[in-house]
């Protein structure tokens, strides 16, 4: 009796589940065959398909704002995800900046953003589509943030709005679009759409990075040294911090071990994937690399590294807070806006405390300046941050103007400096008339803010249209002079974010590269730490062949291919 | 009662029978509905998810619309560089937490059970499940406080001679972390059942062995154990059910990428495929293939128990 309830009641359940299913999904499900219908088409067109034709303008870079406002008669609610949590400094939302404020009244458009937890990003990205509600604009760094079959399918799946349909909703990016010669190649995927709204920098033609390796000065005139080049002045400095300073992490890099790519060019390589004249190279497979990590097994048996580095929580540039601010770190990867008063005004003790760039280093003095091989390839004039519009959008046309006022300059530099009623307060005017952010302002605020909540509360974070200048020119010249050590690096080297894979090569590249991925930063740090002799470093190449390495710069190197050919 | 036995019992049909029982307990299934409701909508109807790992899923066509692909993430799964080592990190994790984490509380229990000073008794007691209500995440970043290169414990280490840095950060010293801070945390609270049980046990089979002239100890070996045996046995079943099920939560909290070798396990690879890189089908095939071997194990446990000692859980 009892086991024959039990059945029943399981074959009920059963039932239930069937239908519960079946309501849930039932409606994706419709217009799911029409879509498979567009991927195919344009899978098919892929190799032939031409950017269309980009409207013309007469407007260089926005200088003039083609947008009318307000852009909504009345008050509307938008939706921003904004994965930018790690820089809100003290804010407790981002309409309690200044400058989004003003955006607000000047647009009639009220943002709400959505800001999810740092460091959870990506998977709250993916979670955007399996939930099907997605915001009117999202913020994304392709390379983190990524529907998973691509850019082309994101659009053919009707998530996202292809661009190039609107872009009379979008004069000032247009005129962006025409002044900048090489850009089309980059905004038009390989079957001629349009993803999104691309980052600029105002003018880049300088060269510029504001990231690179940053040293502490204070400790070299402690040690009576200059700023090292070569590897080997390296490690005299380095054993010279260890030794008569006691400093715990002489050389601090990030879980992984390695760093980010500055250091190791000048060994000729880079972290993963890169390209030299057209061709992909995957750097673990290089005979340098071997030669770089049994440079860094040496320093970390002689203590020159961060002898924990292996558990620190960021794999990027972003150094323990702690270590930082209690002199136990030597040199690092930084950016330059974090450098020495951001760290004061954070609560570094050291009255002393003062870092400064260090080029990158070089085997022997002679040798040529290596290449700038950063693998997120933000430097050069279009940037790794893209605007995507939900397609679904109640507001579509609201959405493409709001982010479209961005490249105009009225609004860009407001963005970057501070709204025109902080002039003389937030920002300051040169003689020739452009601003220059006041420094004291943000490193020493009156109202006792830190640097980090000074940038929130008052620009916008990384606005679509980024001034060069910006950061550089309020800064002391001894401490802007780092800016110019970074960007003496040709950024070329670089597999530009642009470049996109269809969902078969996706699909095929990830299934091989996931395991790829874990496999090398074990044993990345196993050969760092001495947990595995470099004299197998064959063995772990050919291991790496077992496992697909060379299917996967086959496939980087068709998506590339297709890029040239765009 | 006499006519029961000489006649066959007819039965009448299953429908009649339950609508009888309802009439006459209608609040007892009024009472279970909510339980029912549970049960269905939250552990019967994703069920059906398991399709997933049959399918090349993409979000856009969903469930039902994703093409059909067989077996080949089981394929993927079973040819993969790491299956082995993530079978076998599992195992032994779940292992050797079974071997020091189910006992122990049982010892601990039986401990206090002889303390005859109850103030001391509960004072031990407390402190021993304090533990329990730190968050996992707290716990963890503990372990990394004294586990770093100058922490605690690796200077304990060092002491005894070790000379590999940082613990937390070895491979070797994954699974003894892993399961030492889990016994730490957990020890008090798991004895609860046990302490429970043990207070269940009838006093008068005490007197009696005390009148047969058994000592403390044999009265631990034939009238304590004995009369907890059966719980003892039920939580063991239930534990081996769980011998696949390494948590994910605390691995994903501790390992990096130098402690993969050891302390990277099913539940971590799944999370990693399946929440980090949206590989949704693929990871749902790896936790599939995993509750099947659970199952498994569980039902072997089982029967063996059954045929042993009669005690089971079904």
């Amino acid at each position: 009796m009892r086991k024959k309830v039990l059945s029943m009641l399981l074959a009920a359940t059963m039932a239930f589940s069937l239908l519960a299913g079946c309501g849930k999904n039932a409606e994706p499900d419709a217009p799911a065959s029409t879509s498979t219908a567009k991927t195919e088409s344009t899978d098919s067109s892929v190799t032939e398909a031409a950017p269309a034709d980009t409207p013309a303008s007469e407007v260089y870079k926005g200088e003039v704002n083609q947008q009318t406002y307000p852009i909504s008669q009345e008050k509307i609610t938008l939706t921003y995800w904004y994965p930018n949590a790690s820089s809100m400094g003290t804010l407790a939302d981002y309409n309690d900046s200044e400058f989004f404020q003003w955006l607000e009244e000047k647009t009639n458009i009220h943002i709400e953003f959505i800001v999810p937890a740092a460091g959870e990003e990506s998977t709250a990205f993916n979670n955007l589509f399996i939930t099907g509600e997605l915001p009117d604009i999202m913020y994304t760094q392709p390379q983190y943030h990524m529907y998973r079959d691509g850019m082309d399918a994101a659009i053919d799946d009707g998530y996202i709005a292809d661009i190039s349909e609107h872009l009379d909703w979008a004069p000032n990016y247009v005129s962006w679009l025409n002044s900048i010669e090489t850009a089309k190649k980059d905004v038009y995927t390989d079957s001629g759409k349009m993803y999104g709204f691309w980052s600029f920098w105002d003018n880049i033609e300088g060269g510029y990075a504001d990231q690179g390796l940053s040293i502490r000065k204070d400790f070299l005139d402690k040690v009576g040294m200059d700023v090292p080049t070569t590897y080997d002045e390296w490690e005299t400095v380095l054993t010279a911090f260890k030794d008569q300073l006691g400093i715990e992490a002489p050389f601090y890099t990030s879980k992984k071990g390695i760093d980010h790519g500055e250091f190791m060019a000048g060994f000729g390589i880079a972290p993963r994937f890169y390209q030299v004249d057209g061709k992909v190279k995957f750097g673990p497979m290089e005979d340098s690399f071997k030669d770089y990590l049994t440079l860094l097994n040496d320093w970390y048996k002689k203590g020159l590294l961060d002898p924990d580095f292996a558990t620190r929580k960021s794999t990027g540039v972003a150094a323990d807070n702690d270590m930082m601010l209690n002199d136990k770190v030597g040199s690092l990867i930084d950016w330059g806006t974090r450098m020495t008063d951001a760290y004061i005004s954070r609560g570094a003790t050291n009255p002393d405390f003062w870092t400064v760039a260090a080029p990158q280093p070089k085997k022997s003095a002679s040798d040529p300046d290596p290449a700038w091989r950063e693998v997120n390839n933000n430097y050069r004039d279009i940037q790794a941050v893209c605007l995507v519009v939900n397609k679904e959008s109640k507001h579509l046309e609201e959405a493409i103007r709001w982010i479209d006022s961005f490249y105009a300059k009225d609004v860009y530099l407001n963005a970057n400096y501070g709204i025109d009623s902080e002039k003389d307060i937030v920002w300051r005017e040169a003689e020739d008339g452009h601003r220059i952010g006041i420094y004291d302002f943000r490193y020493s605020n009156p109202d006792g803010l830190d640097s980090a909540t000074v940038a929130a509360k008052y620009w916008a974070k990384n606005p679509p249209v980024r001034c060069e200048a910006s950061q550089i020119e309020q800064m002391p010249p001894e401490r802007a002079a780092s800016y110019a050590v970074w960007s003496k690096y040709e950024p070329k080297n670089y597999i530009p974010v642009t470049v996109t894979m269809t969902s078969e090569e996706k699909a095929e590249y990830t299934q091989y590269y996931t395991d790829i991925e874990a496999y090398i930063e074990e044993n990345e740090v196993k050969f760092i730490k001495g947990e595995r002799s470099l004299d197998e470093y064959d063995d772990y190449r050919q291991t790496l062949k077992d496992m697909g390495i060379e299917k996967c710069i086959e496939l980087q190197q068709q998506s590339l291919d297709r890029y040239n050919n765009r | 009662m006499k006519s029961n036995k000489l006649l066959p019992v007819i039965k009448k049909p299953f429908n009649e029978r339950l609508r009888i029982d309802f009439k006459k307990h209608w609040q007892m299934y009024l009472i279970a509905l909510p339980v029912i409701l549970y049960f269905l909508i939250f552990n019967y109807a994703p069920m059906l998810g398991i399709v997933m790992a049959f399918e090349k899923y993409q979000i856009k066509k969903g469930i039902f619309g994703s093409a059909f692909i067989g077996f080949a993430h089981f394929k993927r799964l079973f040819t993969s560089p790491f299956f082995w080592r993530l079978v076998k990190n599992t195992l032994l994790i779940s292992f050797y937490g079974l071997l020091f984490s189910f006992p122990l509380p049982i010892i601990f229990a039986l401990c206090l059970n002889e303390v005859r000073n109850k103030a001391f008794k509960k004072t031990v007691q407390t402190i021993s499940y304090l533990p329990y209500f730190i968050s996992v995440v707290v716990v963890v970043s503990i372990l990394f406080d004294f586990g770093k290169a100058n922490g605690l414990i690796t200077n304990i280490a060092s002491f005894f001679g070790w000379d590999g840095g940082a613990v937390i950060s070895s491979a070797k010293w994954f699974r003894s972390l892993y399961i030492g801070s889990n016994l730490w945390q957990h020890l008090g609270y798991n004895s609860i059942i046990f302490i429970s049980a043990l207070a269940a046990i009838d006093p008068t089979l005490y007197e009696a062995a005390k009148i047969d002239g058994a000592n403390r100890w044999q009265q631990t070996l034939h009238v304590t154990l004995p009369g907890i045996a059966p719980t003892i046995v039920v939580l063991l079943i239930l534990r081996l059910g769980q011998i696949m099920g390494v948590g994910y939560e605390k691995i994903i909290l501790m390992y990096g990428p130098s402690t993969y070798e050891t302390g990277d396990v099913i539940a971590s690879y799944v999370y990693r495929v399946g929440i980090l890189d949206a590989d949704y089908g693929y990871s749902t095939a790896v936790n599939l293939f995993n509750s099947i071997v659970n199952l498994i194990v569980l039902c072997t446990a089982n029967f063996i128990s059954r045929k042993v000692n009669d005690t089971s859980i079904w």
